[in-house]
């Protein structure tokens, strides 16, 4: 019985503080939200390679390329192969191309679409006046262009491993 | 005489007495509590003078576009809009361009009756449709901050690389514009390098870019909470400890 009388005293208590605990956390707060975005859009489209045109005239290619007007900024190297009793030697009037010490020459500066580097000339040197039967070669030009690369700068280069 | 009375004290009835007052005294003090408000009526007017609407409103570039402003009638009813981030962003047909910073000056209004502390969340991400890209780096999206140093208080506990988390260093009056915490809006250029590059058997390249098609996303939410008794109200309201002086909020 007096555990009886106990209980109902604490229970009496109890109802009394908890009149109060509803009024302790009512805050006024509100809020507000907002969301957007946009779509990035980069190149994602098949280039058409640059081309390369050479003329021949007492034993000198001359070679330049054309970026193709549908294509993208390139950076471009040239290197020629021939036999080597008749060797290559390259002229360059301006300084428009440098030698790499992979043996490629380099166009010192990206490539727009539609343009065209100024002439490389390769001559080939040892040549006999009178060709004999057999004595034909062929000496073989090839280039290679790669997409031009933007640094933090904006700078414009090469990636070429 | 007092031995009935220390063996009427003694008893349950008695004990089970006391208990039923005391719970008719608990309701009937409720009871009157809730009648305690106008007790005199003018057949004329009704006049309310008792104001607690609490309002916020997002700014982007001056213009108003999102705000939850709480109605004056105390029915519980609210004037809400939730609008569109970076929506004149670009023109139409206008293209994203990389590394350009977009005007994106962001700002919080009190648009309500009563002074608030407020803070701002921002979120950026990548995102496809509506799956987030979690492998995207979010700090390529820079929403430029401002007044960070003493206006705009930096939770760098809270932020992430993806989120930010800014508190208001004073109270924001009523019909008070807070000074912008942000400014301008770019995409970083390095998502450019970002690529892989294919090329066929024809000498045609294929250059593919990882950022390609994704979509950044930004959000901003403003959170607002009364000023009287801050401390205690931003603890329960936004889970973080501060600490006020005079006006003046710093996080502890």
């Amino acid at each position: 019985m007096k555990k009886m009388n106990l209980l109902l005293a604490a229970l009496a208590v109890c109802l009394v503080l908890t009149a109060a605990i509803g009024s302790a956390w009512a805050y006024f707060t509100t809020y507000a939200v907002a969301k957007g975005g946009h779509v990035v859009e980069l190149s994602d489209h098949r280039t058409p390679p640059p081309n390369i045109e050479e003329r021949f005239a007492a034993w000198v290619k001359y070679v330049r390329i054309t970026n193709n007007e549908d294509g993208e900024t390139v950076f471009v190297r040239v290197r020629a192969f021939g036999p080597e009793k008749y060797p290559l030697t390259y002229l360059d009037e301006n300084n428009n191309w440098t030698l790499g010490s992979d043996g490629w020459y380099y166009y010192n500066d990206p490539l727009p679409p539609g343009q065209r580097t100024p002439e490389l000339q390769i001559k080939i040197n040892d040549v006999p006046e009178k060709a004999e039967y057999g004595d034909d070669f062929n000496v073989t030009v090839v280039y290679e262009s790669i997409a031009a690369q933007t640094t933090e700068n904006g700078d414009l280069y090469a990636d070429w491993r | 005489m007092k031995e009935k009375l220390s063996k009427l004290s003694r008893s349950t009835a008695f004990t089970v007495l006391l208990f039923a007052l005391a719970a008719c005294l608990l309701l009937g003090g409720t009871v009157g509590s809730t009648r305690a408000a106008l007790t005199y009526y003018s057949e004329t007017y009704t006049s309310r003078v008792q104001m607690h609407d609490i309002g916020v409103s997002l700014l982007e570039n001056g213009s108003r576009i999102s705000w939850r402003d709480y109605g004056s009638r105390a029915d519980g009813t609210w004037s809400e809009n939730t609008g569109v981030l970076l929506g004149n962003m670009l023109g139409e047909s206008e293209k994203l361009q990389l590394g350009h910073g977009y005007t994106e000056e962001l700002a919080v209004r009190n648009s309500g009756t009563i002074d608030q502390y407020v803070r701002v969340i921002i979120y950026k991400y990548w995102a496809d449709g509506d799956e987030k890209l979690r492998d995207m780096d979010p700090e390529l999206i820079d929403l430029h901050l401002v007044n960070t140093g003493d206006e705009w208080i930096v939770d760098r506990e809270a932020s992430t690389p993806e989120r930010t988390v800014l508190y208001y260093h004073t109270i924001l009056r009523s019909g008070e514009t807070s000074v912008p915490f942000s400014d301008t809006l770019s995409i970083d250029k390095s998502i450019e390098r970002k690529s892989e590059t294919v090329t066929a058997k024809d000498g045609s390249t294929t250059t593919v870019y990882e950022y390609d098609g994704c979509e950044f996303q930004v959000e901003v939410e403003v959170d607002a909470v009364q000023i009287h008794n801050a401390e205690d109200a931003i603890w329960s309201a936004w889970g973080r400890q501060v600490t006020i002086n005079g006006d003046r909020l710093s996080l502890n």
